[in-house]
């Protein structure tokens, strides 16, 4: 099946950007006949990320870009959050689950958690970050 | 985003409405925070919340290290949807005393 973009929206790094990027997640995923409970979760995974490229990526600088593209390819939906800011290393993704009493790394815990897979692609041509993750459609939607 | 405060036997209980993500999670620190050091145990009470990030979740549970560390405590009430999906994920639902409802606390 061919893939179908579903949403490519750009906004500045601005923690006050966060609440509009949930409501088009969150209405992406109703199109997809998500359960709430799913589209609870996948929401909360895409706010992390870019709660991460706000913080990381960009060190809190808010008048950079944050590009979110959503596809789905028939089977599963793919988020794909670009930033351009300096490359960050693949490792910011493998995490050891923290203590329960240390707050560090739930973010990155959330994504992992949440979606089927997450992964930064880094191509030659690709300026910044590009993160992707992916979540399996609902079966009565594949 | 809006909170306040109101007591509930010798608890201070913090209400939290609406949604606490980067934007808006330090002044939540600054406020728990604040009670906390008062050393006063605190309610959270999450019954009109529908939203939290873990940057919120992280300033709740700095607010039980502190709380534990000052021999007070802190109880999460109420937290339904979404924000109790957070900390089942984080698995924080197993670190915090959940009540069902701020009167549901006795003592």
């Amino acid at each position: 099946m061919q893939s179908k973009e579903l949403l490519s929206k750009s906004w500045i790094s601005c923690p006050s950007q966060l609440s509009d990027i949930r409501k088009n997640i969150s209405d992406v995923c109703r199109q997809l006949s998500f359960v709430e409970q799913d589209i609870n979760a996948i929401v909360l995974a895409i706010d992390e990320a870019c709660t991460n490229i706000i913080r990381y990526a960009y060190n809190d600088c808010r008048d950079e870009q944050i590009e979110i593209t959503v596809f789905t390819d028939g089977k599963q939906v793919i988020f794909r959050l670009h930033d351009f800011a300096k490359h960050v290393s693949k490792d910011c993704l493998n995490f050891e689950p923290t203590p329960a009493l240390e707050p560090g790394g739930l973010g990155v815990q959330l994504m992992q958690k949440v979606m089927d897979s997450v992964e930064f692609i880094h191509t030659s041509t690709c300026k910044g970050n590009l993160l992707e993750m992916k979540k399996d459609l609902p079966k009565e939607n594949t | 985003m809006s909170f306040d405060c109101s007591e509930h036997l010798n608890y201070k209980v913090l209400h939290l409405t609406g949604e606490i993500d980067l934007s808006n999670s330090s002044e939540v620190r600054r406020c728990l925070l604040d009670i906390i050091n008062q050393d006063y145990s605190v309610i959270v009470d999450f019954s009109e919340l529908t939203y939290i990030d873990s940057s919120g979740m992280a300033i709740l549970v700095e607010g039980l290290n502190t709380a534990n560390k000052k021999k007070t405590s802190l109880k999460i009430a109420a937290a339904n949807g979404a924000p109790r999906q957070v900390l089942e994920l984080t698995r924080l639902d197993q670190v915090f005393t959940l009540v069902d409802a701020v009167s549901d606390v006795k003592e």
